[in-house]
């Protein structure tokens, strides 16, 4: 069994969020990001919203934008499939920026039936929401998804870092 | 049981009249747009339509970004009940500065009038209350402005479910700025209220 206690450089990351003025993360939860999570809930610069769904987590984060404040949502891919309609809205309609972390389930990396329809249709859903997104595959490069911010702040819409298991987790499926 | 006697305008300027200077207000889609619209405050608003169902969290958003606003969301009861999941979650986050006043006429008025689930049986305050949000109802035949200024002293979040009369709910038209026109407006209008500030709220 994979441990969810975050390691050092889960840690690190975390700091890294809070020094590009992350000082809010919504989040669901998926067990590919419960290390993430439970290192936000330790930071104590950050304050960790749990939302009951995921575009209720778009909406929070697209607020705090809005107040000209950086946030990010942390979430599995099926909320994006679930928030297609929050993250056309404020993507195309509101233009607030809404950086996302999203584990990508159902790819190779992934060993469940029920997960695979997420990594068929993810990226075809957002490429067709117009919500710019890129993968990150490897945990020595897990900073690399915090480029998700700025790209978010730069295009004034909602992006997203797909992020594999071994990010967070490490260690083949 | 005659409960709808309020109408929107009222609910608008009674927010309006009462709530402090350092306030922005966030509206949800439809009826409480257009009241707060029509209202023609000069305070900083902002318009959450489209997406139906996340004018509370994007309130709630606002709130916690910002610990110096005091965010007032107005929103129907059919955009409510369509997120009322983040009834928890924003009682567990606790933005003390934010206040919801709920435009409950029971049906979906843009969308025709039709009734929205739960009705005639289910008690909005209770659910909000039992979340543990401070929460009220106001009663018809008392002072709404008394109500209002009694919410707006609670501990946020707080809500207040105030039955409105059906009244037309005519679209008209699409209005002078887009939605991103209106972003940008509101983020104008906030940094005046930030820096003390005036022209922008003059706009």
């Amino acid at each position: 069994m994979t441990s969810t206690r975050p390691t050092d450089p889960v840690r690190e990351f975390v700091d890294r969020m809070a020094d590009l003025g992350i000082d809010m993360v919504a989040s669901l939860p998926d067990s590919w990001l419960a290390p993430l999570l439970i290192a936000i809930d330790e930071h104590p610069g950050i304050r960790h919203v749990r939302v009951t769904r995921e575009d209720e987590g778009v909406a929070l984060v697209a607020g705090a934008s809005l107040a000209r404040r950086r946030a990010l949502l942390a979430c599995q891919n099926a909320g994006l499939l679930l928030s297609a309609n929050a993250l056309a809205a404020y993507g195309q309609h509101h233009q607030l920026a809404v950086p996302i972390l999203a584990v990508a389930r159902g790819g190779p990396d992934d060993g469940f039936y029920y997960q695979a329809y997420k990594g068929r249709t993810t990226t075809a859903v957002l490429d067709a929401i117009g919500v710019p997104w890129f993968t990150v595959t490897e945990s020595s490069a897990m900073h690399q998804s915090l480029d998700v911010v700025n790209m978010a702040w730069i295009h004034r819409r909602p992006a997203v870092a797909l992020l594999s298991r071994a990010v967070f987790l490490g260690g083949a499926a | 049981m005659q409960r709808h006697a309020v109408l929107r305008s009222e609910i608008a300027a009674a927010v309006d009249i009462a709530a402090p200077p350092s306030t922005v207000v966030v509206c949800g889609l439809g009826s409480s747009s257009r009241a707060w619209r029509e209202r023609g405050s000069d305070r900083p608003g902002y318009y959450a339509s489209d997406p139906m169902g996340l004018a509370l969290p994007l309130a709630a958003g606002v709130a916690l970004a910002d610990g110096s606003l005091h965010v007032v969301c107005l929103v129907g009861d059919g955009d409510l009940v369509m997120g009322a999941g983040a009834l928890l979650s924003v009682a567990e986050a606790a933005p003390t500065n934010l206040h919801v006043c709920l435009l409950d006429n029971r049906r979906y008025e843009t969308g025709g009038g039709l009734a929205r689930p739960g009705a005639q049986t289910a008690d909005l305050t209770a659910m909000a209350a039992a979340a543990g949000w401070s929460a009220l109802t106001y009663e018809p035949e008392s002072d709404l402005q008394i109500a209002v200024a009694a919410w707006l002293a609670m501990v946020g979040p707080a809500l207040l479910v105030v039955p409105v009369a059906v009244e037309p709910a005519p679209y008209g038209g699409p209005g002078a700025w887009s939605g991103v026109e209106e972003r940008v407006l509101f983020e104008l209008a906030l940094d005046a209220l930030r820096t003390g500030a005036t022209e922008i709220q003059e706009r």
